[in-house]
């Protein structure tokens, strides 16, 4: 299966559903930093990576990402399993644990 | 306890190899594949690491790769949420690389590797993180503040640090798509060269223009606030929408479109140079007055990130006198992302105790070595006449002499460099006191425009004689200015009005080593030290002695397009196609007119 048009219209259309950004910040005259403070806890941590399944991949996309929504998530998780033949077993295994939202099958 | 470290997928992939903390091995993909700044996933980089270590997969203990592919693609679809009518291309163009690789890598790295070592999984840093350690932790010091500036890692661009013994702690930082290594990329871009690939043609323009457009560039493109931080103007750059780096807006502030790549440069090209330059050095030194601020007394600075490879603003760092001590990581790039990750993971996730030493780095002298035996079996194998010499006085005396009878040297010694610069073990090396050696290594050797003068390799001990620079500079990273100028009347502003003619200026003579020296008097310096890397040492040493000058030229070993050369393979092949006289491979001496005419062949190399 390859990727097609229509699927990159579903992810545009989705990442639009879901108001994520307008705009990237602006220059600002009147502030006197542009710094923002990192976060230690969440952005210096090593983590181990690596997902068996379309709802793993989910998880951990909702769990780091700004673009926040579960609806862009999935639809990038489908992407991501798109043309995986070798994981197929997996796949096969995330359908078992999870009922996929109507929409992937549009997708 | 052995852990491998990865950067791949972006540009510059390489694997690094620690073992204890120690490191034993590194080298960028592109040296085995022969592509310049290959990005794919570092096979052979990978496996020179394992065997030079004499291990298999099952004896790394963690594979850490430097990048979060998640937060990545976090940035890439906020970024599409953004854009306005191409996101649908965007999502396309991008979309093997977004869905099929960077999510993918822990598979991919484990069939490269074979295996994703004892724990079984892949460990991921995040870039900024691994740029800070690749800083920090070869560093010779305790602690240090710690910048990072590149392109952009994940959401970051920025980051300001500090570390201490084995802890890194990263305190501000600024977000894509505000970028000072974007907007260098842009104005890259913009005067005809390559992004990633001519941001340091673009640096060694600079010293021919002046910065005229400065103003505009502050007013209208960056604001820079007191403490370094900046914010870009987006509506004059295209990069977020993939097509190019910048658009008509952009075009029309500076006069006009772009310079077409292998077009005349003209003064516009060396104007923007010389203005960005100066953009990018006031930002880096208010980013170190900044982290000055934030040190408690620290004294020592250490930088990364592809920004930190612009040794003209190094130089300008280093003259500023924040910080008492700066040492910056000699594979800056991604490539050192691939360090950084390994020795955040031993350092930072094991807890292990970090003592500071000097030569941590080894000189980045990390990549493969071949020994006499097997040069002399790829010699006699294909029939290639030789001279064996033993390493002392004779031979690096014969060395000299070649050098100083103006022959131009290709030099392969010992293990191959980590990072962009040729340090001396593949390196070209040539006199320079010659007024016509920077235009005959540019344009008979390299092929490469011919703007660019080539870096002094000085004797440590004597570099204070010549140079300006007041600190030690293994790794080619600062910029000094020559002591003794040629006594003539040159005014280049005035040249440039007339002639607009680059050729022209460099046959100027400029100095008493004219073929290292900008036409600003500035020199990308390298000191050498017995220390570090004796039979180059010695071979300076031996000219000094027979010409009273304690320096040489040295440019990377490759022409123009072509990754530096890796084996004696690939030595002979750049030695036979190009103008070079004489091959050193080890303790062998190679003559080119007792070569066979057999071994001629043109590899052909795209432009960078």
């Amino acid at each position: 299966m390859s990727w097609t048009n229509l699927e990159a219209e579903k992810i545009v259309k989705y990442l639009k559903e879901a108001h994520v950004h307008d705009s990237f910040p602006a220059i600002e005259k009147e502030c006197t930093s542009y710094f923002d403070t990192y976060d230690m806890e969440r952005d210096s941590l090593i983590e181990e990576f690596g997902f068996m399944n379309i709802p793993e991949l989910q998880e951990l996309l909702k769990r780091k990402c700004v673009v926040n929504s579960s609806v862009v998530d999935t639809a990038c998780a489908i992407a991501a399993f798109k043309n995986k033949s070798e994981i197929q077993e997996e796949e096969k295994t995330a359908e078992e644990g999870y009922v996929l939202p109507t929409f992937i099958y549009n997708f | 306890m052995y852990i491998l470290g990865i950067s791949a997928l972006y540009h510059d992939s390489a694997a690094a190899l620690i073992k204890d903390g120690e490191i034993i091995a590194a080298a960028q993909e592109e040296r085995f594949t022969r592509a310049k700044h290959d990005k794919s996933i570092p096979r052979n980089a990978i496996h020179y690491c394992m065997d030079f270590a004499h291990i298999e997969a099952e004896n790394i203990d963690a594979v850490v790769y430097y990048d979060d592919p998640i937060l990545t693609l976090d940035r890439f679809l906020a970024n599409l949420a953004v854009i306005g009518d191409n996101q649908k291309d965007l999502l396309e163009l991008s979309y093997d690389s977004m869905f099929q690789d960077k999510l993918w890598i822990a598979k991919k790295l484990e069939q490269a590797i074979g295996g994703l070592g004892k724990a079984r999984k892949l460990f991921i840093t995040k870039h900024h993180m691994a740029h800070a350690a690749s800083a920090f932790y070869p560093s010779p010091y305790e602690s240090a503040m710690i910048i990072t500036v590149d392109g952009v890692g994940e959401w970051n661009t920025t980051t300001i640090g500090v570390g201490k013994e084995n802890e890194i702690t990263i305190l501000k930082k600024i977000d894509y798509p505000h970028s000072i290594g974007l907007l260098y990329s842009a104005f890259t871009y913009f005067c005809g060269f390559r992004v990633n690939y001519g941001d340091y043609k673009l640096m060694g323009l600079a010293p021919y223009g002046e910065p005229v457009y400065y103003d505009v560039i502050k007013n209208k493109l960056i604001d820079v606030k007191e403490d370094g931080s900046f914010r870009l103007n987006l509506d004059y750059f295209d990069f977020q929408n993939g097509r190019s780096m910048t658009n008509k807006k952009f075009e029309m502030l500076f006069g006009g479109s772009r310079r077409e790549p292998e077009q005349k440069i003209t003064k516009r090209e060396m104007d923007l140079a010389a203005s960005v330059q100066k953009v990018v050095e006031e930002v880096i030194v208010k980013l170190a007055r900044t982290a000055k601020a934030l040190s408690g007394g620290v004294e020592n600075l250490v930088l990364a990130g592809g920004v930190a490879l612009n040794c003209v603003a190094n130089g300008v760092l280093n003259r500023e006198k924040i910080f008492k001590n700066i040492w910056v990581q000699p594979a800056a790039g991604d490539a050192g992302g691939a360090l950084g990750a390994a020795l955040l993971f031993y350092y930072s996730k094991c807890k292990n105790r970090r003592v500071a030493e000097k030569e941590t780095q080894k000189g980045s002298y990390l990549g493969p070595a071949y020994t006499e035996e097997e040069i002399l079996h790829y010699l006699e194998a294909n029939g290639i006449p030789f001279d064996k010499y033993e390493y002392g006085e004779e031979f690096y005396d014969t060395i000299a002499d070649l050098i100083a009878q103006q022959k131009i040297i290709g030099l392969f010694e010992g293990r191959m460099e980590f990072g962009p610069r040729a340090l001396g073990n593949r390196s070209i090396i040539a006199d320079p006191r010659s007024e016509i050696m920077q235009s005959r290594l540019n344009l008979s050797i390299k092929y490469r425009e011919s703007f660019r003068p080539f870096a002094p390799a000085v004797l440590e001990e004597k570099c204070s004689e010549y140079f300006d620079l007041d600190m030690e500079s293994p790794y080619m990273l600062f910029c000094g200015f020559v002591r003794e100028k040629a006594d003539i009347d040159f005014d280049l502003t005035k040249y440039l009005n007339h002639k607009n003619d680059l050729t022209e200026i460099i046959k100027r003579k400029r100095s008493a080593f004219p073929a290292i020296t900008h036409v600003d008097y500035s020199a990308r310096i390298q000191t050498v030290t017995r220390e570090s890397n004796p039979v180059f040492y010695d071979i300076i040493k031996q000219f000094e002695k027979k010409t009273g000058c304690g320096m040489l030229i040295n440019t990377s070993f490759n022409v123009r397009g072509e990754p530096i050369v890796c084996t004696p393979k690939d030595a002979y092949y750049c030695f036979m196609n190009t103008e070079i006289d004489v091959l050193v491979l080890n303790n062998f001496i190679l003559y080119k007119e007792k070569q066979p005419k057999a071994y001629k062949r043109r590899d052909v190399y795209e432009l960078d």
